[in-house]
């Protein structure tokens, strides 16, 4: 062997690192790398003309009392969603594991509310429900005389929307803690004449508590970043948080480009901090007693408490899914728009199918549901082809540098979505690839946005193949790519097709991503909600909404064999 | 004839040297059993031999043929070696049926499927499974598994055998059996075998050689 050919043959080993080193740079550095160029740049960014001199007045023109207004909304917001949204997805966790409460189908009903209801269409019908002036609720408070008014275009609001919407995720980061641990531990404690009660504080929630640190700071992360609610039910009022603030700057005739860019280099850094703190505080997850071995944890006896605890889960099934829904349903029926009092509302003759049928022939919900579908099947076949790759590459093999795949592959989870979709429209301006314009643009920021959920899913399950079972395969005289394909592959199909499937669902439910990448032509089902929603065709927006929640919740009922609860919760 | 020669191999997990310098000879149609506590290196020999593992030093002879030599840098990948190995887990796949799992090496050899039938026939007649070949493997009882790894093992007609601790997870009246067994088969195919286990009851069945290994800690190996 000479040393050319050596050197030849390592070039080529390495070449699927540099291919998806590449792409991944594409798809993740890049844009952050135009969003941090645009933010000190004296000029747009527009297609074709980058470049101009250097400054640092953008981050200096932030520095209005618009700014700390949004910054301070947004941190108030976040913490109040997230102290919401912890104490109700941790009680509705523990009923759901721990006690005998009834009807336990409805609280892990709970857990998959976000596949099919987004954060926007939940905050669309709330805004309907609790507007301070024609919401559907405050008639009806009205005409029962209650002088009182839900108004839901307020930091409350806001709070109380996050929270409900939010609650799911933090039901599913701490269920599986709370039904994985040892029952022997806390049997120890209650023959040592421990209460049920002191049980739960002593030991119980101490041992699920690095979890639940885990949950509070991802759910933190997610409010923070969250676009379509403080889009909706914030805008009315002239109420911003920061991502809503960027929506605005980008806005303005002209847009305020440069601004925007100073401004998500914030968020992305505030969202970085956030996030790193979170994987810090995970890390240390390792040294609990929470194993994966199939226990059946003891079950508490709730006693007189049972009905209070079906009354608090159903509660909250109404509160996020049937007034929401209801709302929706009303709004789309009605032939007349208008409702005069809650007499109205349960007027069933005013009820018609008409607005469905005009949304179904309408060309924008059309093209809507076609782009959707389309852009969600490619996301779903690109992506998990990618992350297959990339986790293969991180997980079995040996060459340098596949743990900065791994890194890459996990960062998007730092990047809030709408500040990738400014860093991909530049990105976009500048390659001399003509991509602005088509689906792909929005294909590959699903992509991107979802890799961690992704890769993160089909990299689990690499690391529960036992290493012998392709050990064997090498010995018995196959190649890597044969074992890879052989033995491999077939163990982890499952995981393939559940993490294509996720890469399915939160494509079609993402708005944040894609709002600075549409073209008319290439709108998606939650832009065109966004659309109907801003220019005040509210029913239209409501039928649109209610389609498509259907379509969200067929593809996760398609999906349910595949999926388990562990995957939903993303990061 | 040595089918076996290890020369001053050493094999290091960072800073950790699990083996030091282990230099031994197994001749053609021996059955080598390592042997010692848990963490003295005797998995690492045997990855060693498989190529599952890269020695940091040494040189590694198998039935004539350089495998591994750290100072010429040979080093022969996995797939080529040409060793049978039953691991400790048995490692089956649980998405192939018996047939499968023991026709997996000779498809590998892209043999003809004529000969593959007819060699996986023998091989499952040799382990007593002479009827499994189309069953799932998930059904299978640790024994049968065993046999099956034994089978997959042996049906590429190995230059050596590895037998990673077979035993240990099986119960005591099982291992009795298998121990002969494993002898039986071993001598009748004539093939040059390693075994390796944490007790040192086995070797009294199975092992006319056996080698003690101590912990690197303890300056021999």
């Amino acid at each position: 062997m000479t040393g050319g050919t050596a050197l030849g043959a390592r070039a080529v080993r390495r070449l699927p690192l540099w291919l998806l080193l590449g792409l991944l740079g594409v798809l993740v550095i890049l844009p952050i790398g135009m969003l941090l160029y645009a933010s000190v740049l004296e000029v747009e960014p527009g297609p074709g003309s980058f470049g101009g001199g250097l400054t640092l007045e953008n981050y200096r023109e932030l520095l209005t009392p618009a700014t700390y207004l949004a910054l301070w909304n947004s941190l108030v917001v976040a913490v109040g969603g997230t102290v919401v949204a912890l104490v109700l997805g941790l009680s509705l966790a523990w009923l759901a594991a721990r006690t005998d409460v009834p009807a336990r189908w409805l609280v892990q009903l709970a857990g998959i509310v976000p596949l099919f209801v987004s954060s926007m269409v939940g905050a669309l019908a709330w805004s309907l429900l609790a507007s301070p002036r024609q919401g559907y609720l405050n008639l009806i408070l009205r005409d029962l005389g209650i002088p009182f008014t839900i108004n839901v275009y307020t930091i409350g609001g806001l709070v109380f929307v996050f929270g409900i919407y939010y609650a799911p995720y933090v039901f599913l980061l701490t269920y599986s803690g709370l039904t994985l641990i040892n029952p022997e531990l806390e049997e120890a404690a209650r023959v040592h004449c421990a209460s049920d009660r002191r049980v739960a504080t002593q030991v119980t929630f101490p041992l699920v508590s690095p979890a639940l640190l885990g949950a509070t700071l991802l759910t933190f992360a997610l409010i923070i970043e969250n676009f379509p609610v403080p889009a909706l039910l914030g805008t009315p009022s002239g109420l911003e948080t920061l991502p809503s603030l960027i929506y605005r700057l980008m806005n303005l005739a002209p847009p305020d480009a440069n601004g925007a860019a100073a401004l998500g280099t914030f968020l992305l850094v505030t969202l970085m901090l956030v996030v790193f703190a979170q994987r810090r505080m995970l890390g240390r997850r390792e040294y609990t007693t929470v194993t994966g071995k199939g226990f059946r944890p003891r079950q508490i006896r709730l006693g007189r408490l049972r009905w209070p605890a079906v009354a608090f889960c159903v509660t909250y099934v109404v509160t996020a899914i049937v007034l929401p829904f209801g709302a929706l349903l009303e709004l789309s029926l009605r032939e007349n728009v208008y409702v005069g009092g809650a007499a109205d509302l349960f007027d069933v003759s005013a009820f018609g199918l008409e607005g469905f049928q005009v949304v179904l022939g309408d060309i924008s919900f059309r093209i809507g549901l076609y782009n959707s579908l389309v852009a969600g099947l490619l996301a779903a076949i690109l992506g998990g082809a990618l992350h297959f790759v990339m986790a293969l590459v991180v997980h079995r093999s040996k060459l340098r540098g596949r743990n900065l795949i791994a890194y890459l592959g996990m960062m998007p989870v730092a990047i809030p979505a709408i500040v990738l979709g400014l860093g991909f429209l530049w990105t976009w301006y500048l390659l001399p690839v003509p991509l602005y314009g088509t689906l792909l643009i929005l294909v590959l920021a699903y992509v991107a946005r979802f890799t961690p959920q992704s890769f993160g899913s089909i990299s689990n399950s690499f690391r529960q193949i036992r290493s012998d079972l392709e050990e064997s395969a090498l010995v018995s005289g196959a190649g890597r790519s044969r074992t890879s394909l052989e033995i491999t592959v077939p163990l982890i199909r499952s995981s393939i097709v559940s993490a294509m499937l996720l890469l399915l669902i939160f494509s079609i439910r993402e708005l944040s991503a894609v709002i600075f990448l549409f073209t008319s032509d290439t709108r998606v089902l939650s832009v065109v909600i966004f659309d109907f929603w801003e220019s005040g065709v509210f029913d239209r927006a409501a039928a649109v909404s209610v389609l498509y929640s259907v379509v969200l919740a067929a593809i996760a009922l398609f999906s349910r064999r595949w999926l388990g609860v562990r995957d939903l919760s993303g990061r | 004839m040595t089918a076996i020669r290890i020369e001053n191999v050493t094999v290091r997990y960072g800073t950790v040297t699990a083996v030091r310098g282990l230099s031994l000879d197994v001749a053609r149609g021996e059955m080598l059993v390592l042997l010692g506590p848990s963490g003295c290196g005797k998995t690492s020999v045997m990855r060693g031999i498989a190529g599952l593992e890269t020695p940091a030093a040494g040189r590694i002879t198998l039935a004539d043929t350089v495998v591994f030599d750290a100072g010429r840098g040979i080093d022969v990948p996995v797939h080529r070696r040409g060793v049978g190995m039953v691991f400790q887990s048995y490692a089956i796949w649980p998405h192939k049926t018996v047939f499968q799992n023991v026709a997996f090496p000779l498809r590998m050899q892209r043999l003809p499927r004529k000969e593959i039938r007819a060699r996986v026939a023998e091989a499952l007649e040799l382990v007593g499974l002479a009827d499994f070949g189309s069953r799932g493997v998930s059904l299978l009882s640790g024994g049968q598994m065993q046999r099956v790894a034994l089978a997959r093992s042996v049906v590429m007609r190995p230059r050596v055998l590895l037998l990673d601790e077979p035993l240990s997870n099986l119960d005591a009246k099982l291992r009795d059996r298998l121990r002969f067994e494993l002898r039986e088969i071993q001598q009748h195919l004539g093939l040059t075998a390693a075994s390796l286990t944490g007790g040192a009851r086995v070797s009294v069945g199975i092992a006319p050689a056996a080698v003690h290994l101590l912990p690197a800690g303890d300056g021999a190996a």
